[in-house]
């Protein structure tokens, strides 16, 4: 009983259709190769002809709060989001500061993603001062400074602006405006999207999952 | 004179009401951020008399300074920036504040201060951390001082 419905029994009985088989079936896979070997190249040169450009993010090279190198390009892989602002904002900065950082704790973002926020104020932000302000938001949280020589191509190639207002009232020097944008750039370290700087979490946690 | 003074002085140093409320403005809400060097306060201030009244300043012992001010977010005019082949769909704007000398509370209304608008800036003389308190006095034109805490929350 075993013996008549062995598998060998039932291989045996289609023996001879399986040889007229077998030659394709073990060459149609190096024709598929062969014909996207072909095929391949010629899709390669239309997509470089007809696609668009990656729209990478200006580059730049500023200095992290320890002081030390940071350049964006180096950063491929990581998303990215970019702000411009300042640490003697008491107001508009600290309020996107802690949604990005809310935003970041969502476990539907990318975990890897960075934010790097880049002070419109070097002369008061020195790589302490971005120190102890980042440390508020903890991780991935980089504080960008530099010469204003060195920053301000950085303004310019990401359209924001900066501007100083003198005290009018009470001790303070004077505050900054600038820029609201808030910039994402995907891991390709091409730039993605925008948000502003009031976007509510929610929104924020939509870009960061869409422009990675 | 001494009598003016003597005034001065119980008018300036007058234990406020716990509560936050004097005569008829009501301070509810106070909060801020975690901060370094400088802080921000925003609280609601309710106005229940008949008669508008006016912030007009604030100390605390934890700010060598507290100023009035106003944010305020400009649309800056022109076509949409471009950056490459991606628009920024707000045309990018800019962000500004100014010092104020008062901000104005309006007779049986409130004037709020909050994020993006009025607010209060502190120069302060340690870190804020999140659950700490500040201890603020608000200077009223008409209601006088009134003290209240400011619970620094989480980010």
């Amino acid at each position: 009983m075993l013996q008549d419905t062995a598998p060998g029994a039932a291989g045996a009985s289609s023996a001879s259709s399986a040889d007229r088989g077998s030659w394709l079936r073990a060459t149609w896979p190096l024709l598929i190769v062969i014909v996207v070997a072909l095929v391949a190249p010629g899709v390669g040169v239309v997509w470089h002809v007809f696609a668009p450009p990656k729209n990478y993010a200006p580059d730049f090279t500023l200095v992290d709060q320890d002081a030390r190198p940071f350049t964006l390009s180096a950063q491929r892989g990581h998303p990215m989001v970019l702000f411009f602002g300042y640490t003697h904002c008491p107001d508009a900065c600290p309020l996107t500061l802690a949604h990005l950082a809310r935003a970041l704790r969502s476990t539907e973002v990318p975990r890897d993603a960075r934010v790097a926020f880049i002070t419109v104020d070097p002369f008061r932000d020195t790589p302490a001062a971005m120190k102890r302000y980042v440390d508020i938001y903890r991780l991935n949280f980089i504080g960008l400074t530099g010469s204003l020589s060195a920053l301000q191509p950085v303004y310019d190639a990401y359209h924001t602006w900066r501007q100083a207002v003198p005290a009018t009232h009470g001790p303070s020097n004077y505050s900054m405006a600038h820029g609201t944008a808030i910039y994402y750039i995907g891991r390709d370290g091409s730039l993605k999207g925008f948000g502003n700087w009031d976007d509510p979490i929610s929104s924020i946690v939509h870009d960061l999952k869409e422009f990675q | 004179m001494r009598i003016f003074l003597a005034a001065l002085v119980s008018v300036l140093f007058s234990t406020p009401a716990a509560s936050g409320a004097s005569g008829s403005i009501v301070v509810s809400d106070a909060w801020s951020r975690p901060a370094t060097g400088t802080a921000v306060v925003y609280a609601t201030l309710r106005n229940d008399g008949n008669v508008a009244d006016r912030l007009v300043g604030a100390t605390s012992p934890l700010a060598t300074s507290v100023e009035l001010h106003e944010s305020s977010e400009t649309k800056v005019a022109g076509a949409p920036m471009m950056m490459g082949n991606v628009k920024m769909p707000m045309g990018n704007s800019m962000m500004s504040m100014k010092a104020l000398s008062s901000i104005p509370i309006p007779a049986h209304g409130s004037a709020s201060l909050h994020p993006g608008g009025y607010h209060l800036m502190l120069d302060v003389r340690r870190d804020l951390h999140a659950g700490d308190v500040i201890p603020l006095r608000l200077h009223f034109a008409r209601a006088g001082w009134i003290a209240t805490k400011v619970s620094v929350r989480a980010i």
